[in-house]
């Protein structure tokens, strides 16, 4: 069983730290995985199960001896033990816009060269993405296993209005600005499929531990694309692997 | 009659809220719900009302309301203005509303927010499992004028005049008490010693969180992304310190530093900008 520690957050929180683990894709997902069965369990026990960073962390009910719940967590833990682990296994291929006009930042940071720029959009698109945790807004997923080649620092000075759809780079993260909303992240591209959306049958359709590759198209399919999902907005081409 | 509330004027900035939205904050979602989760209560509980009721919260300066069917209420929280048909009405107590009396909620002389119950609750749309008001989730963000909200049936066999005990608004609290959050222990006890002994002031402030300033220096703790819920206390590369509330994100990138439980984070709730405040270790805590 792997080792843990419990970090009390108030009197209703607790932070579950393992101490093996590390910010690779085969750990994040097992910590996913995990914090999942622990969700699912439906006993009653957790207002909130979230993984953040290598932390998954627990807003009880009720208040709860700490006893009892490390009880309970290695109880979790050692059904788990027995399920083989697994990498991921669906691949979505997300369109989006690369051209200056969606891509304020882009050709900026590469100071107007357009080679560089088309180099590190195509090197972009070859990569799939992992869906490591959602924070900041309802949807933003954190897509990481960027390579370092195409990471860029946060802006210095924040935008007050980033457009809804927008494509964001911060540091090793890339993300999908769900709404508009003031944002540090260099802005690269622009897409129509936002990952949450309350006019959807399903309002969310990632989940931690999938893969995302983004794929370019022009101004043109862009325009039809956006009319299209607007009309009646639908889910972006899903691979299972 | 289908909607009952007709709102005249909507005050300041007026919010449906319940209980909050549970069970989604995996997906990024904010769990809202009241900023004062005392007064919220007591609201709904002076009525009858099942605990965690869809209410109004009201900001400031509160709402007008015309009711097109009978209903009865509760204002508690901060001090505000309540006319019934022009005539002042006391907080704390059940007011009669009939078909076509005119409420109205003025300023708040005191304190940030005050919440209207109503007998059986608010019945508007529930957007994954909750009433609250959160855009984009919901399509609303602040009450409109000309809104029409209707209200969940009251219960006739519980129906009954209720004597409430007088209740006194709290007044504003000038020191909170706190627990330690899960980086305090990471910041150097010279910085710790100030946070504790310093007088701050309440900068710019809403649903999603308290700017609290006071002098701290600049520092450059870097933490990867972390769980944040209402009541966590973040301290800012610039030296403020930003304190989550009801709407707040579910994660931040600053070392969570002090934690004010659902009691304290309410007290923080009736303060405006400018109000000093100081705090103190939480002595419950063990």
């Amino acid at each position: 069983m792997k080792p843990f520690e419990l970090v009390p957050f108030g009197r209703l929180t607790y932070i579950v730290r393992f101490l093996s683990l590390e910010q690779n894709r085969e750990d994040i997902l097992w910590l996913h995985r995990w914090a999942t069965v622990l969700r699912e369990q439906d006993n009653g026990h957790f207002e909130t199960v979230l993984v953040s960073h290598l932390d998954v962390n627990l807003v009880l009910k009720k208040p709860m001896n700490q006893a009892e719940l490390e009880n309970i967590i290695e109880n979790a833990l050692e059904q788990f033990a027995h399920q083989a682990p697994e990498g991921p296994k669906v691949l979505w291929e997300i369109p989006a816009c690369f051209e200056p006009d969606f891509a304020p930042d882009l050709y900026d940071y590469f100071e107007g060269d357009y080679d560089k720029a088309a180099s590190y959009i195509k090197d972009f698109t070859d990569q799939s993405l992992f869906v490591y945790f959602f924070g900041f807004l309802p949807g933003f997923a954190y897509l990481g296993g960027l390579l370092p080649e195409l990471q860029m620092p946060r802006k210095d000075h924040p935008r007050l209005e980033v457009p809804k759809g927008a494509l964001g780079v911060g540091g090793s993260y890339a993300a999908v600005y769900p709404q508009k909303s003031p944002g540090g992240w260099q802005l690269i591209g622009q897409t129509p499929f936002i990952f949450f959306d309350i006019r959807r049958k399903s309002p969310f359709f990632l989940q931690p531990g999938e893969l995302v590759r983004f794929m370019a198209i022009d101004v043109k399919e862009y325009g039809t694309l956006v009319e299209a999902y607007e009309a009646a907005p639908f889910l972006p081409k899903k691979i299972e692997m | 009659m289908r909607h009952p509330v007709q709102v005249i004027q909507p005050g300041f900035y007026t919010t449906v809220q319940d209980g909050g939205r549970k069970g989604y904050r995996h997906w990024g979602v904010p769990i809202s719900g009241p900023m004062d989760h005392l007064n919220f209560t007591l609201a709904n509980s002076l009525l009858g009302n099942p605990p965690e009721a869809a209410l109004l919260e009201c900001t400031l300066h509160g709402p007008t309301l015309l009711f097109n069917a009978p209903s009865r209420v509760v204002v508690t929280g901060a001090p505000i203005e309540l006319l019934r048909d022009g005539q002042p009405m006391p907080m704390y107590h059940a007011i009669d509303c009939d078909l076509g009396t005119v409420l109205t909620l003025g300023k708040m002389t005191v304190g940030m927010r005050s919440y209207i119950a109503f007998q059986g609750g608010l019945a508007t749309q529930k957007i994954l499992g909750s009433h609250s008001y959160y855009f984009p989730v919901t399509p609303e963000k602040v009450l409109e004028k000309g809104a029409l909200l209707p209200l969940k049936p009251m219960d006739k066999k519980n129906f009954k005049s209720l004597t409430v005990p007088p209740i006194e608004w709290i007044g504003t609290a000038r020191e909170l008490a706190v627990l330690p959050g899960p980086d305090w222990a990471k910041l150097p006890t010279q910085l710790q010693d100030q946070i504790m002994s310093s007088d701050f002031k309440i900068g710019s402030n809403d649903r999603m969180g308290y700017q609290i300033k006071g002098g701290l220096p600049t520092n450059r703790f870097s933490f990867p992304s972390s769980f944040v819920l209402p009541g966590t206390v973040q301290l800012t590369p610039e030296g403020s310190m930003l304190v989550a509330m009801a709407d707040g994100q579910v994660t931040g990138g600053y070392p969570r530093i002090l934690f004010l439980e659902t009691p304290e984070a309410a007290k923080l709730a009736q303060l405006r900008t400018g109000q000093s405040l100081r705090f103190r270790w939480d002595e419950l805590s063990d």
